[in-house]
């Protein structure tokens, strides 16, 4: 596959911290890369970096295989942190501008102010908007040049649960028209749903880097529960079969060493006299994995 | 240049407060200027000489620059607005280069000093030909040259307030750096202090390209000069402004 994005051992110093350091990966076309950290972690910075507000202290990186960095940026979509316009004037007369430092066709305003459904606020002034609304002007304009990368910054941040989901929608149109997607989010279930790849990130730093479903087969994991929680719980923890015992609403999860099975573990607890009345196997969510590489 | 001019253009077409400042601008040039003959003051001066050619390019340019300010705040304005509201950071991400950004601005102050230079080519022509003595518009059509001095005077200034709001970045310190800088700091404290290099400062050099009629020694025309020097520095600074934005638009980040 064509690789869109190659980023090599980037780094970006604020004084004694460095909130991206020495970050490596690529992008390649198709993909809906995630760049998956809690707060702080040097998502935006990162970001900041390959749309050209931020200087790289170290590093290099390169847009569709080494174009000029000022072309390259009007072949991409980008939301960075919050949506940036004027707001003494319209939808429409705001993306006037964007059209014209894009160099994109003005009949793209009206097409793209109807997909992500402002069309009928277009003559309305920016500081009337509601914050969903904002947040789908500013993917308008991210969509006007029928971008070939988008970049999303926790695109649904700050919005409620309507708005996160027409958010959600509008990535997920993007994605199926063959869109190629950098999506940075905290959100874990976000980056879950829609993501092919990711990153993870802490204090600047990749922890993990991979395709999705690889980070998500990882051990199987089971969920139990008993007549005994806390017999359970400590006849789990003592059993060489799992590994990472925890209680959590009201159910005990553990993970399975590569030579267990379910009926293994639930033979050895009724042999530790536990009765168990619950024992499934859950999936092994990018949450999970995440705190895991988090707390580490 | 015209797609960067036009995008300028789309920012302000829509935008009050530029309409106010360029309206109050023209306004108060136009009243102070058709009034200028009615002046009171004391000295050698003889103000009914306004009106004749070739004097009236002169005059209307020294008016002219009385409002500098006006513009050069206008630009201040007009500049943090974009970096509060994160319009000029959202233009870069969107592919527009930062020397394009500044020049931008740059076009846009141009134009504005365009404005300066028909304003007084007009107001000058326009009253020697309706208020005074009957003499031909072509008696020293060589004094033609202020209203290129008047453009200059107002993109120089107007560069300064560019730098100044790239640098402090908020409107409201921005413009009370500015007023300082330009009506107290150099004016009165380096007049004070720094008497020797007082005329190589930049508003004064600046203003020196327009030589105030009340510092003429009698009331022909022309015969003041100012130091070459003097004249090469208010030539130097603008560039020096102009080299500032650069600098920290390109090598800092946004």
């Amino acid at each position: 596959m064509e690789i869109l994005l190659e980023v090599k051992n980037l780094k970006k110093i604020y004084g004694r911290i460095a909130a991206v350091n020495d970050i490596s990966f690529s992008v390649k076309k198709g993909q809906v890369f995630g760049l998956l950290g809690p707060n702080g972690s040097g998502k935006t910075t990162l970001l900041g970096c390959l749309t050209g507000i931020l200087l790289p202290s170290s590093g290099s990186f390169d847009w569709f295989g080494g174009a000029d960095f000022d072309g390259a940026r009007k072949r991409l979509g980008a939301l960075i942190e919050t949506p940036n316009f004027f707001p003494y004037l319209s939808a429409a007369k705001n993306l006037e501008i964007i059209a014209k430092i894009k160099e994109c066709p003005e009949n793209r305003i009206d097409e793209v102010l109807k997909e992500v459904d402002l069309f009928d606020r277009r003559n309305d002034a920016f500081k009337t908007f509601s914050l969903g609304m904002k947040q789908r002007l500013a993917i308008a304009a991210a969509l006007m040049n029928n971008p070939e990368v988008l970049i999303l910054d926790e695109p649904t941040n700050g919005l409620d649960p309507q708005g996160i989901n027409e958010i959600r929608n509008l990535i997920i149109k993007q994605q199926q028209a063959g869109k190629t997607i950098i999506l940075a989010s905290h959100l874990l279930n976000e980056v879950e749903k829609v993501c092919t790849d990711v990153v993870i990130l802490r204090k600047g730093n990749v922890l993990q880097h991979g395709r999705v479903s690889d980070i998500l087969s990882g051990k199987l994991r089971i969920a139990v529960s008993a007549d005994n929680m806390e017999l359970l719980q400590s006849k789990l923890s003592t059993l060489t079969l799992v590994e990472n015992v925890n209680l959590k609403d009201g159910m005990v999860y553990a993970e399975l060493q590569d030579n267990a099975n379910i009926s293994s573990i639930n033979k050895s607890l009724v042999e530790a006299g536990v009765d168990v009345n619950h024992l499934v196997q859950v999936k092994t969510d990018l949450e999970s994995e995440f705190l895991k590489l988090v707390q580490k | 240049m015209k797609r960067l001019l036009t995008i300028e253009w789309l920012k302000v077409r829509n935008y009050r407060t530029f309409h106010v400042y360029i309206g109050l601008y023209i306004l108060l040039i136009l009243a102070v200027y058709a009034g200028f003959d009615s002046f009171k003051i004391n000295g050698p001066i003889d103000l009914s000489v306004v009106y004749k050619f070739p004097n009236v390019w002169y005059y209307a340019a020294y008016v002219s620059t009385w409002f500098a300010a006006i513009p050069a705040l206008l630009m201040i304005n007009l500049v943090c607005n974009e970096i509060s509201y994160r319009t000029m950071r959202q233009h870069i991400i969107d592919g527009m280069s930062r020397v394009d950004y500044l020049k931008g601005k740059l076009i846009l102050a141009g134009a504005i000093s365009m404005l300066t230079g028909i304003l007084v080519l007009l107001i000058g022509s326009l009253f020697g030909i309706l208020k005074g003595p009957s003499t031909s518009i072509l008696d020293g059509i060589g004094e033609i040259s202020y209203v290129l001095r008047a453009m200059w005077v107002s993109f120089g200034i107007m560069t300064a307030a560019i730098f100044i709001a790239i640098v402090v970045k908020r409107s409201a310190l921005s413009i009370l750096f500015f007023l300082l800088l330009y009506w107290i700091i150099e004016p009165i404290i380096g007049n004070m202090w720094l008497t020797d290099i007082y005329p190589y400062l930049p508003f004064n050099s600046l203003d020196e390209f327009i030589t105030s009629p009340f510092q003429l020694k009698s009331i022909s025309f022309g015969k003041t000069s100012t130091p070459w020097d003097v004249t090469l520095a208010g030539i130097i600074y603008p560039l020096l402004f102009i080299a500032g934005s650069y600098h920290q638009l390109t090598k800092k980040d946004l």
